[in-house]
């Protein structure tokens, strides 16, 4: 039987773990629509991106790692890396 | 997640110092990060004049910005590589960023007088970030020397830094090892050249340029595609995901130990320098890696046909 609990625990998990559908400006300029996770961490694993190579951009915005996408959301990942080191 | 001093929403996540910052707490950190490389390693005099390299990348502007919000007499040195079209989206970048702060900046044309890059390397047969270092450190110290300059400031971070240490480890170059610094002092015929953004990362420069609205060349140099320099940076960054804070502990551990270490390797090295025959500068042969570099384009213009 499902408690209220439960139910409370399950909603809160599909919340953080539902599929959407977001776009993203990849960091050499491409487009890509993916779906996936809400969590800005997971579509950067996902994407095969290390989370502290690249900035992650909505609206203006500044995104940690931990923060969550709506559906439709377009984020922009910048790179950070400098090649070369002379 | 919210910044670890305010109730605000967090613009970045700092696992290394346990601790993530809202924007006007971040700014603050880095602006503490900075006056403390300049001061533990006596950088900068609020009178002295700085030759600034700027390239148009995030790095150099943001260097640029943060030594003219601290006051400092700062003047932006850009060195023309002739890489086509990046090297005139890197000079107007820099070129805005000048007028923006309402600063001199020094364009030095390598390529008009000398060659491009590309070409210099193919004749000497090295690769293309080693000519092109040889040549922007020589320029910088030239620049510096004759417009009597105090020091030079280039946006060398934590992980150029870390990097290079891991890449000259692995080749166990000691000579190189040894002379790494965020510092060199001035000596005769070299000036003294500074790292003032040491501490930070890239992630964490790029974040500062980006709430501060610098608007630098993102576009990465064509030629240092592939190089392992960016395979080191990688590496470190993996480590750094799975166990935050090593790639601050392997530098700051070598700054901390090299001088014990190294002790021995200095005397050594004493009194081995001597000057390029032709430009005067400090050297470890008849002349300088600059001077053997455009020596290769006097020969190749002599031979043609050794280099098509």
């Amino acid at each position: 039987m499902v408690t209220e609990k439960d139910q409370r625990i399950g909603e809160k998990m599909s919340h953080h773990t539902r599929y959407i559908k977001v776009r993203v400006v990849l960091p050499d300029g491409k487009v890509k629509e993916i779906e996936g996770p809400r969590e800005v961490k997971a579509i950067l694993r996902r994407l095969n991106i290390l989370e502290n190579t690249v900035l992650v951009v909505r609206d203006e915005e500044l995104l940690t790692p931990d923060r969550l996408l709506e559906a439709g959301d377009t984020i922009e990942l910048i790179p950070v890396i400098s090649g070369g080191l002379n | 997640m919210k910044c670890r001093l305010c109730d605000s929403i967090a613009v970045i996540s700092l696992p290394r110092h346990n601790s993530a910052f809202c924007r006007n707490h971040f700014v603050e950190f880095f602006q503490k990060q900075v006056k403390r490389a300049i001061k533990s390693y006596r950088m900068l005099n609020k009178t002295d004049r700085i030759l600034v390299c700027v390239s148009g990348g995030k790095d150099s502007l943001t260097l640029w910005h943060i030594l003219n919000e601290f006051g400092y007499n700062t003047t932006g040195l850009y060195i023309n590589l002739g890489i086509g079209e990046y090297s005139e989206k890197s000079l107007e970048k820099a070129e805005a960023f000048a007028k923006r702060l309402n600063k001199e900046l020094i364009v030095v044309d390598f390529a008009e007088e000398y060659t491009d890059i590309k070409a210099l390397a193919r004749f000497a047969d090295r690769t293309d970030c080693s000519t092109c270092g040889v040549v922007k450190r020589y320029f910088f110290n030239r620049v510096a020397i004759e417009k009597g300059f105090d020091a030079v400031a280039t946006g060398h971070n934590l992980d150029d830094e870390a990097a290079r240490l891991l890449g000259n480890i692995l080749r166990w170059q000691v000579d190189l090892v040894q002379k790494q610094s965020p510092v060199l002092d001035n000596e005769e015929g070299l000036k003294k050249k500074v790292k003032p953004l040491f501490r930070l990362t890239e992630q964490e420069i790029a974040t500062y340029a980006f709430l501060n609205r610098i608007d630098y060349l993102r576009e990465e140099c064509p030629m240092s595609k592939g190089t392992t320099s960016l395979v080191y940076k990688e590496a470190l960054n993996r480590i750094e995901l799975e166990s935050p804070g090593t790639k601050h502990f392997f530098y700051f551990q070598f700054l901390e130990r090299k001088k014990d270490v190294f002790k021995h390797l200095k005397e050594d090295k004493k009194g081995v320098l001597s000057f390029c025959e032709r430009c005067g500068t400090p050297c470890s042969g008849e002349y300088c890696a600059f001077c053997r570099l455009t020596d290769y384009l006097s020969k190749s213009a002599q031979t043609p046909c050794e280099h098509a």
